[in-house]
């Protein structure tokens, strides 16, 4: 598997209603030594600038960092989408932030992040969409997959929320279809 | 073609940015080509409606309420005469009017002059009409009473079927300018500079021109306020000095 942890740039995740928890599984139980960047977007309360960060560190094994605009994205760090910006992933490396108007009702927009890292990092980038109450995301991952990223979808029956896997799985067929576990699984097998 | 017809440097952008905006503006006005594109740049009303919507023009009033919170402190503790603001770079009027709504509690209104920049009309006149968008009400309201304003939103604007209007007389000591701020050839000088989540549009190099010529724009002790997740290019360090961290407020040097 070695192989494949030299091939892949980044691990863009999505996730929405009950994503929370299971960022947060997925996060203390990484193996510390996974040093792919992994770039989340939450949607999470417009005004409620603390909190989420400070309850991710006090259990991830890795960095977590709020980025800030055209800040770098560096290795074995985990960069979370701040509330109310959009987060993109730019060509030379770093993370853009932005006010534009709302994406599927949301700010930070699932589908901008994940079209952003296909764009960038191309067949190199990890997509994975987790439970969610929209459709957010879902064309997102469908960039992912159609630049020959690797796809991987919540499998709907671990869902707390269904709506965002089953939307993804509506407009694509992605690699993998895993529980919690299965993706924890997957991502410690790149190390 | 584009920064030569508009008179903004949009080539210094982010490029990435510029693309996404680019395909969304061309988009809402129906330029379903280039070619009609390149003629439209020609029409002096498309340029400036071109202009307005690349310049983004969505925002809450009292964004970040920490960040309005801490001025209202800061105002009165470091200005008790005249204060002359800008915002050289406004795309809609919330930042605006969060600043007179504060102002006028504060009792300073009247001894401030305010400056507001746009490098469109149409973006002056939505400003200057006072209209905030009724969609936007319960987040202005929740805003307004986490920034922890005395009295209501409602003292602040009237509110009909159609629209939410601040009180026009919270304006009268505002001026309106069509110029796209780097252009801005006159040498006034400013106690507080509004320049929050602007630079979030533009490529590092012109960001790195946009501090060192606000710096320039300042009096002496003067603050600039940028967005809380902006970023102060390297090159910029040495101009301002930190004067909070967590809101992004810095003196000149």
């Amino acid at each position: 598997m070695s192989k494949d942890f030299d091939k892949y740039k980044a691990v863009v995740i999505g996730g929405s209603a009950g994503s929370f928890a299971l960022v947060l599984k997925v996060l203390s139980n990484l193996d510390k030594q996974f040093s792919i960047p992994i770039i989340i977007c939450m949607h999470r309360l417009k005004h409620v600038r603390s909190g989420l960060v400070e309850s991710l560190r006090m259990k991830s094994k890795l960095p977590i960092i709020e980025p800030a605009d055209k800040q770098k994205i560096e290795a074995g760090n985990v960069y979370l989408a701040p509330s109310n910006y959009h987060m993109f992933v730019e060509f030379d490396g770093t993370i853009s932030l932005s006010i534009e108007e709302l994406n599927n009702q949301s700010r930070p927009s699932i589908d901008y992040t994940l079209s952003s890292a296909s764009v960038a990092f191309r067949d190199r980038c990890i997509g994975i969409i987790l439970t969610g109450a929209n459709k957010d995301g879902a064309k997102g991952l469908k960039d992912i997959a159609d630049k020959k990223g690797f796809t991987i979808v919540q499998d709907p029956l671990t869902a707390e929320v269904d709506t965002m896997p089953k939307s993804a799985l509506r407009l694509m067929t992605p690699d993998l279809i895993l529980s919690p576990d299965g993706i924890i699984d997957f991502l410690n097998k790149l190390v | 073609m584009v920064d030569e017809k508009t008179g903004v440097v949009f080539s210094r952008y982010g490029l990435s940015f510029f693309r996404r905006r680019l395909s969304f503006v061309l988009d809402k006005l129906l330029v379903k080509k280039k070619q009609q594109f390149v003629e439209l740049l020609d029409d002096p009303q498309f340029v400036d409606r071109f202009c307005y919507n690349m310049s983004v023009p969505v925002a809450e009033l009292f964004r970040d309420p920490a960040y309005w919170r801490l001025m209202k402190k800061i105002i009165p503790q470091r200005y008790s005469d005249k204060i002359n603001v800008w915002f050289p770079d406004i795309s809609s009027g919330e930042e605006l009017y969060g600043l007179l709504i504060i102002l006028s509690q504060l009792g300073l209104l009247d001894k401030a002059a305010i400056n507001v920049q746009h490098s469109s009309q149409a973006g002056l006149d939505a400003i200057a009409s006072g209209i905030v968008t009724p969609k936007m009400d319960e987040i202005n309201r929740s805003n307004f009473e986490r920034t922890q304003m005395t009295g209501s939103f409602d003292d602040y604007f009237a509110k009909s079927d159609f629209d939410c209007k601040i009180n026009a007389d919270l304006m009268r000591n505002v001026t309106f300018e069509k110029k796209w701020f780097l252009n801005d050839v006159s040498e006034t000088k400013y106690d507080l500079i509004f320049f929050r989540n602007n630079s979030l549009l533009f490529g590092k190099e012109l960001q790195d021109d946009v501090f060192a010529f606000l710096h320039t724009r300042l009096n002496a002790n003067g603050l600039l306020s940028i967005g809380i997740k902006d970023s102060l290019p390297a090159s910029a360090k040495t101009l301002y000095a930190l004067l909070n961290a967590d809101e992004q407020v810095y003196m000149k040097n």
